[in-house]
């Protein structure tokens, strides 16, 4: 049975990944995550609530899952 | 960071360090492989395309760390090419075909975690070539489980799913633990200073992190019961046994004449 698709952008609402993330058009930071994959699977499409465009936006920033290190007790 | 290299290491230390690498590398294959399998069960566009990239990530991987063990001796089209069921070494939890949705997600999920939290004990190691390696691996597998976190939290919001998951993670978990092998109080890599801590922290790490999935599914996981061993158990290959014959027919070199 397949489980339905809920739209990214309540699911990654807030995400920290996400946090910065601007328009590069207008410069607002009022975003909805309109597809976790741009023109590539490296990118991230956003849809900017104020001026209403959509753009790409590279998602590597280079971060680690959590480790043995730091998975607190 | 000191630089070492593989040939300052004992014979001994060599060949642990070496057998698990190569589990991480055929677990990874056996993951690219399921990737490969289950892409058109995704629902949407973007799981196609997540299923695709964490299937050709995975792949890469798996030939990194074939790459890197070619610097103890090992011929990296062997490793690729050269090996019948009995050599590969994945981890048991990905034997048995997904039964639906719910399981695939349940076990990439715990094989992900599991596996990344088992190289992520290389991250300091003293050869900067290995802990290199390990980060790289760690960033992509950093995707890999945020796109598993987004379809536990779709799961979370039904009922019968979130049921359904639950039991599959339940099923799957034992294996997952069985890969950290037995509780033992030496870990002869983390005493040659290879591996940053022992295993057994390691493995309570990795249940401490499935237990956090909580928040994302909405109820707590099951209790991991103890691992256990038979008498066909392979530490060096962290399994029992050969993989099955059905899964070496997925995950077998098909066209070897092609890549020459």
């Amino acid at each position: 049975m397949r489980t339905r698709a809920a739209p990214h952008s309540r699911i990654f609402a807030g995400d920290k990944d996400f946090a910065g993330v601007a328009c590069p058009y207008c410069g607002s930071e009022d975003l909805t995550v309109q597809s976790l994959f741009g023109g590539s699977v490296s990118e991230v499409m956003f849809r900017c609530n104020g001026c209403k465009t959509c753009f790409n936006w590279v998602k590597w920033r280079g971060a680690l899952p959590p480790t043995a290190h730091d998975s607190g007790d | 960071m000191t630089t070492a290299t593989t040939s300052d290491l004992a014979p001994a230390v060599a060949s642990l360090l070496q057998d698990d690498l190569l589990a991480v590398a055929d677990t990874k294959l056996v993951l690219g492989n399921w990737y490969t399998e289950c892409v058109m069960n995704g629902r949407s566009l973007p799981d196609f395309a997540t299923l695709l990239g964490m299937c050709t990530a995975s792949f890469g991987q798996t030939r990194a760390i074939y790459r890197y063990l070619t610097n103890f001796g090992h011929d990296f089209g062997a490793l690729e090419r050269g090996r019948d069921a009995g050599a590969i070494r994945s981890m048991e939890l990905l034997d048995e075909a997904p039964v639906g949705w719910e399981d695939f997600l349940a076990a990439v999920w715990l094989g992900e975690l599991a596996s990344w939290m088992l190289l992520s004990g290389f991250l300091h190691n003293p050869d900067r070539q290995l802990a290199g390696l390990a980060k790289k691996v760690g960033q992509e597998s950093y995707f890999h489980l945020k796109y598993t976190d987004g379809w536990m939290r779709i799961i979370g919001e039904g009922a019968a799913e979130r049921a359904t998951f639950l039991r599959m993670v339940e099923k799957r978990l034992p294996f997952a633990l069985r890969w950290f092998g037995p509780a033992e109080a030496a870990d002869p890599l983390h005493t040659a200073g290879q591996r940053d801590m022992p295993i057994g922290k390691i493995r309570e790490a990795f249940l401490r992190e499935i237990g956090k999935a909580a928040s994302l599914v909405g109820a707590p996981l099951p209790t991991a019961r103890p691992a256990s061993f038979e008498t066909s158990w392979r530490p060096d290959a962290r399994r029992h046994g050969p993989i099955p014959a059905g899964l070496w027919e997925v995950v077998r070199f098909k066209d070897q004449e092609l890549a020459f």
